[in-house]
């Protein structure tokens, strides 16, 4: 519509179909008023033939006259033709001409009638004005060639009957003719003028008409778009709704996952309090020890799971690309869990199909963490069989493929698309969450974290027969590294590598010693756990309950410290605005974040705030220490 | 007919046109014998409007039977004769409706020849006219100083030989024969015509008896029945 090169054929055209429209309309009523016209001609010929000339006498007889008979008959055949065509086919060009022939004829029948009066010439002048109503200049011309031929014909062969005299005659019609012509020339120019307005009033029409076209476009447009944002705002509101249900639903999933090992913690803890006897049977205390330490860590897992859950929606989930073998990843995690699957009855296999790099580039926390959601999920929906971890490297691509099989329930193909979606606190119903737990986190998690480092899980399953979920992860050029037969990678020994941290206790033993350690903390229980842990390591410590107690101690007592663990949350003075204070004095001596702000961005705000690292809690002892050891071994480095 | 033949031209060529263009054997279109049919139909229109016409004008054109006027006026005649001026006759049916344009020529005539002779009508047909013809044809003599006679019995008429509406006789003063015929060119029309200028130049050089008496054809009803032919 903006081209108006474009427009102007269209607007040519329909202004066209407008002015043709006009016509043919001015055409149709113009023929209605001829009929009436030719009836009344034709009756008013009767009237004067009957009134002028209504009988013929032979002595006293008489009959009716000629003229009589051709006022009926001639008059009727003239008016019948125009009529019919009229009646049939009122927008015809060729009825126009018709009409014209007749009603020129019309008038030199009532002329003759008239005994050739001059006045009755009028009628030819009129008809001639009334034939320039059709706008149609070839119809007008036609009625003069008629009214001429005529004059020209009688005026040869019997003058008086259109002259009124019969001497001198021969030049007469010239001069009719010029008369007629007279006329003619005025209706042309009007006829003109009328086409010219008409043509004019129809470029006015379309003009208003493709204004019109384009708001009722507009309108549908805006309706279209109206419509639109009705439907989005309303899958909005539900979405919204929906994910409102689902986060009500999962803080009460979450309440209950957090409750029950809250629940284990409590009660073992108030149980060894309470119960002496029990405190000093060695078996029954290390087992309710071991129950508060798996459930505490269960809590620990579902925080870290919200953590991820929070860093994937606020874009922050960083990946590190390292050297790291994927065989000794799966072994871990298989080493891990094989205990909960012995528990279970169930077998736990790890199936090389193919030679697997012995090294890759990718992130070997985050497979090792979407191996424990999706391992750990075989085996809680499996009750007897085998879980199987499936390892092929695809070269073409560079990725290797990790499948895990289990042969546990399956899922039904409505609850399999359902949890294909990995929409975040779904699960596949809520009695999954009765009867296993779970959060409805971790497949998303893990997902999302397969998405990056390779490609999504997919997932196949039957109702009965088991799950598969499979997914790719990038290896990286591997062309020029070694790669790991099925036997060599069960031969090599990579469990040793793995330790728990029971066993590892037993090596912090005094690898603290000879350090002063101050540590800012202003919770009590806290301050007293990390005091004891770091004594048993050989540190000598000292407590302080807040950053201004801190500096205080550090300015004030003169005490030296090699270095300072800092809660960044505390009150009086936070860490954040000690570290800073302490900075700002110049104080060299490392410092190490201790808080349990563990969202993305926090490690980063505590290095701006002066920190040497960054310590999440609640963390083990070993790798307290070992982050201890690390900063201060980096320290020494840097100070020489 | 002129146009008659440019439509058939016209659309004879353009389903020549079409059927060039299809490369068929000719098989009229509907529409083209739809045509035919409207141009069949506007040739029998044309010729029977031309026919009525033809038959109209034939019919006016048409003269009556003229009459063997004597050449002397008849002594039988009661209508009067005015001594030293010519007689001038006009026989009319008062019903026939041409006498309107005889009356219209004859007034004519009267106004350019006035004075120079001694007019007379004669309402003759064998009709007695209801007294508002009767008024009127009197009150139009009156005004026209012209002598009114009533010869219903058509005595006058069969003296003179008359046989048609419209026969103007004109006697000179000797009473012979100067003319005899009709003054309109044909049947009601009036106007200027051959008949009127020869009786008007008859009537101005008052002619002799030895001229030969101008003979014009008569347009009007007949005086008497068919029967009596």
């Amino acid at each position: 519509m903006n081209n108006p090169k474009a427009v102007r054929p269209l607007f040519e055209e329909q202004v066209y179909e407008h002015y043709q429209q006009n016509l043919e309309q001015n055409s149709r009523s113009l023929c209605q008023v001829f009929i009436v016209l030719m009836l009344l001609q034709w009756i008013g010929g009767i009237l004067v033939a009957v009134f002028v000339s209504p009988l013929t006498w032979s002595g006293t007889s008489s009959q009716t006259h000629v003229h009589v008979w051709a006022a009926v008959l001639l008059g009727g055949l003239l008016c019948s033709l125009p009529i019919g065509l009229s009646l049939s086919y009122p927008s015809w060009r060729w009825t126009r001409y018709v009409i014209a022939f007749s009603q020129m004829l019309t008038s030199a029948l009532l002329i003759h009638l008239t005994g050739g009066r001059i006045e009755t010439h009028f009628h030819v002048f009129g008809s001639l004005a009334f034939i320039a109503f059709y706008r149609d200049i070839s119809v007008l011309l036609t009625a003069t060639i008629v009214t001429t031929a005529d004059h020209v014909l009688r005026g040869i062969i019997w003058p008086q009957s259109i002259y009124g005299v019969v001497v001198d005659a021969h030049w007469r019609w010239m001069e009719h003719a010029g008369w007629v012509i007279f006329e003619v020339v005025f209706l042309i120019w009007a006829v003109r003028r009328w086409n010219n307005d008409a043509r004019h009033i129809s470029e006015q029409q379309t003009r208003l008409q493709m204004q019109k076209e384009v708001v009722e476009s507009q309108v549908k447009e805006r309706t279209r778009e109206l419509r639109k944002s009705q439907a989005k705002a309303i899958r909005a509101e539900k979405s919204a709704e929906a994910a409102n249900r689902a986060k009500s639903h999962f803080l009460a999933n979450m309440s209950h996952e957090i409750r029950t090992p809250m629940t284990a913690i409590i009660g073992f803890t108030d149980l060894l309090e309470e119960d002496k006897g029990l405190a000093r049977d060695s078996k029954h205390a290390s087992m309710a020890i071991q129950t508060i330490r798996n459930n505490a860590n269960n809590l620990l897992t579902i925080i870290n799971d919200i953590l991820d859950m929070s860093k994937i929606e606020a874009g922050f989930l960083k990946f590190e690309l390292i050297s790291m073998s994927p065989i000794q990843i799966v072994e871990e995690v298989t080493s891990l869990l094989k205990l909960r699957a012995i528990e279970k009855g169930i077998s736990i296999h790890t199936v090389y199909e193919s030679p697997i790099p012995e090294t890759i580039h990718s992130d070997p926390t985050r497979l090792r963490q979407i191996l424990m959601n999706l391992v750990g999920n075989a085996i809680k929906f499996t009750e007897d069989g085998c879980v199987k971890i499936h390892l092929c490297f695809h070269s073409e691509v560079n990725k290797i493929e990790f499948r895990i099989v289990d042969t546990g329930i399956g899922m039904t193909s409505e609850l399999r698309d359902e949890i294909g979606k990995f929409n975040a606190f779904h699960q596949a119903d809520v009695s999954i969450t009765r009867s296993y737990g779970g959060t409805g986190l971790g497949l998303k998690i893990s997902n999302t974290l397969a998405s990056e480092l390779g490609d999504g899980i997919s997932i196949k399953s039957e109702p009965g027969q088991g799950s598969s979920f499979c997914f790719r992860i990038a290896t990286g050029d591997v062309s020029s590294l070694s790669t790991l037969t099925s036997q060599q990678a069960i031969n090599t020994d990579i469990l040793e590598k793995t330790r728990p941290d029971s066993v590892q206790n037993s090596s912090n033993v005094l690898r603290l010693t000879g350090l002063n350690i101050l540590i800012v903390e202003d919770s009590i229980d806290n301050g007293r756990l990390f005091s004891h842990l770091l004594k048993k390591a050989g540190a000598q410590i000292e407590l302080a309950e807040n950053g201004l107690e801190a500096c205080n101690l550090i300015y004030d007592t003169n005490q030296t410290f090699d270095l300072i663990l800092m809660d960044m949350q505390m009150p009086v003075m936070d860490g954040y605005t000690a570290t800073r204070e302490l900075r700002k004095r110049n104080f060299n001596l490392p410092i190490v974040a201790l808080t349990a702000h563990a969202m993305s961005g926090d490690r980063e705000t505590c290095l701006a705030a002066g920190c040497d690292d960054y310590v999440i809690k609640p963390i083990s002892p070993t790798l307290l220490i070992d982050k201890i050891l690390s900063v201060l071994q980096k320290t020494e480095t840097l100070a020489y | 007919m002129l146009l008659t033949t440019t439509i058939i031209g016209r659309f004879i060529a353009s389903a020549n046109v079409k059927t060039q263009n299809s490369k068929s054997i000719a098989i009229p279109s509907p529409q083209f014998r739809r045509f035919l049919g409207f141009c069949l139909i506007i040739i029998v229109w044309f010729v029977l409007v031309l026919t009525g016409f033809l038959l109209l004008c034939d019919y006016s054109t048409r003269p009556g039977a003229s009459a063997a006027v004597p050449t002397k006026w008849p002594e039988n005649s009661t209508l009067p004769q005015v001594d030293g001026r010519q007689s001038l006759l006009f026989f009319i049916h008062p019903c026939c409706p041409c006498s309107m344009a005889s009356l219209n020529v004859f007034e004519r005539i009267l106004v350019k020849t006035a004075s120079s002779q001694d007019a007379t009508v004669v309402l003759t047909g064998g009709v007695e006219p209801n007294q508002k013809t009767r008024d009127w044809f009197q009150n139009w003599c009156q005004k026209r100083n012209v002598r009114l006679v009533w010869d219903f019995r058509r005595e006058e008429a069969e003296i003179f030989h008359v046989k048609t509406s419209g026969q103007t006789i004109l006697y000179n003063k000797n009473g012979s024969l100067v003319f005899s015929g009709g003054i309109t060119a044909g049947r009601g029309h009036a106007g200027d015509n051959p008949g009127q200028q020869d009786l008007q130049a008859a009537i101005h050089v008052n002619g002799s008896d030895q001229a030969t008496a101008k003979c014009h054809p008569l347009y009007g009803c007949s005086i008497w029945e068919e029967t009596n032919e």
